[in-house]
């Protein structure tokens, strides 16, 4: 006999979220009531396929993913008019984790908008990095002539005006030929996140 | 909201409903950091990358969502098990009370490929890494603020709970937290 573990979230009809305060059930502390539509199932099976086969070898039971519990009871939820039906199982651990939640917002509500980066240090190093066409980083090689360019600058101290346009001719001819190994997969400025 | 097929995700969702009744946006203050709510996202991003073509493109307010959720199950099964532990007198969560905690949760299919690999990492890594493995775990203490009283034990679950979840993502974390 194949234990049926899975789970379902199910509305029993298309609730109407009321974010005001309403008065709370007993059961509950915070109003974290969520608002519910369809779900893409074959997206998620993929996924939890993928991550199950990476370790385990076996495939992931796809129809598991859709089988109805035996029991389910109805979760209150204030902002919801229509109840959620859960795992029963999983009640009073939803519900704990509810009261987790609601304590950790009241300490600290600003941490609901996200950061754009975590460091200031990388924020700027990443601004200074040389980028090719297209806003991805340079890689090494093309950085390496850049830096190449810096030195020869820095050794003439004091160079006369017409010297300066050669220079300044130099550096676009050698712009042109770091931008061309962009092709090359480099690091990309969106996965620093 | 999206309707989920796993019931503790319904929690999740609700956290994300929070976030759009929220006017302003007050300053920033201490605590609970977003790092230290989180898993890293550049980790989800390259696992939910294996399930995708290699032409195809995440967005990333798929990947946020994604982030949140497992986020979500991992307190909520840490949650869990923590109770079983406070109620048996223990202080240290461990690979044992998370697969039971799974068990009662209505995750069975998970537990056997779990203990078969909680055995193996258990032969991979000696007593010596463990005890490092411990010293990493308090560096996550604040992950785990409501559980105060027992927050470093429940940290070393956090962190089996990671390793066991995610056993070969276990050097690119470290880098990720650089």
């Amino acid at each position: 006999m194949k234990p049926d573990g899975e789970t379902q979230l199910r509305p029993t009809a298309a609730g109407h979220p009321d974010p005001g305060l309403g008065t709370s059930s007993a059961e509950y502390v915070a109003s974290l009531g969520p608002a519910t539509a369809p779900v893409s199932y074959p997206y998620i099976s993929t996924y939890y396929g993928g991550t199950y086969g990476a370790y385990s070898g076996q495939p992931l039971v796809n129809a598991a993913l859709m089988a109805m519990p035996p029991h389910s009871v109805p979760l209150v939820t204030d902002a919801v008019v229509e109840p959620i039906y859960v795992n029963a199982r999983q009640y009073h651990g939803i519900l704990r984790r509810r009261q987790s939640r609601a304590k950790a917002e009241s300490e600290n509500k600003a941490n609901k908008i996200r950061k754009p980066y975590l460091h200031e240090s990388r924020h700027l190093h990443a601004l200074k990095r040389a980028r090719g066409s297209g806003g991805r980083f340079l890689n090494s090689k093309a950085v390496e002539g850049k830096q190449d360019t810096k030195s020869v600058d820095k050794k003439d101290g004091a160079v006369p005006s017409e010297e300066k346009r050669d220079k300044k001719l130099a550096n676009s001819i050698i712009k042109l030929e770091n931008s061309s190994p962009t092709t090359q997969p480099g690091a990309d400025a969106s996965d620093v996140v | 909201m999206m309707m989920m097929d796993l019931g503790f995700l319904e929690g999740g969702a609700g956290m994300a409903d929070a976030g759009h009744d929220e006017s302003g946006s007050p300053p920033r203050s201490g605590g609970v950091r977003e790092q230290d709510r989180f898993l890293p996202i550049a980790n989800i991003s390259r696992i939910m990358k294996k399930a995708v073509p290699a032409n195809g493109k995440i967005a990333k307010d798929a990947k946020e969502t994604l982030q949140e959720c497992v986020s979500e199950f991992i307190s909520f099964v840490t949650s869990e098990a923590s109770d079983k532990c406070q109620k048996e007198k223990r202080k240290t969560i461990n690979g044992e009370d998370l697969l039971f905690a799974m068990g009662t949760l209505g995750f069975e299919e998970y537990v056997d490929p779990l203990k078969i690999y909680l055995h193996k990492y258990r032969e991979v890594i000696g007593d010596s890494k463990l005890s490092s493995k411990a010293g990493d775990g308090s560096v996550k203490k604040d992950t785990i603020g409501p559980h105060s009283g027992a927050s470093s034990s429940s940290a070393q679950g956090m962190v089996g709970a990671y390793t066991q979840g995610m056993g070969y993502m276990q050097p690119q974390y470290h880098n990720g937290d650089t």
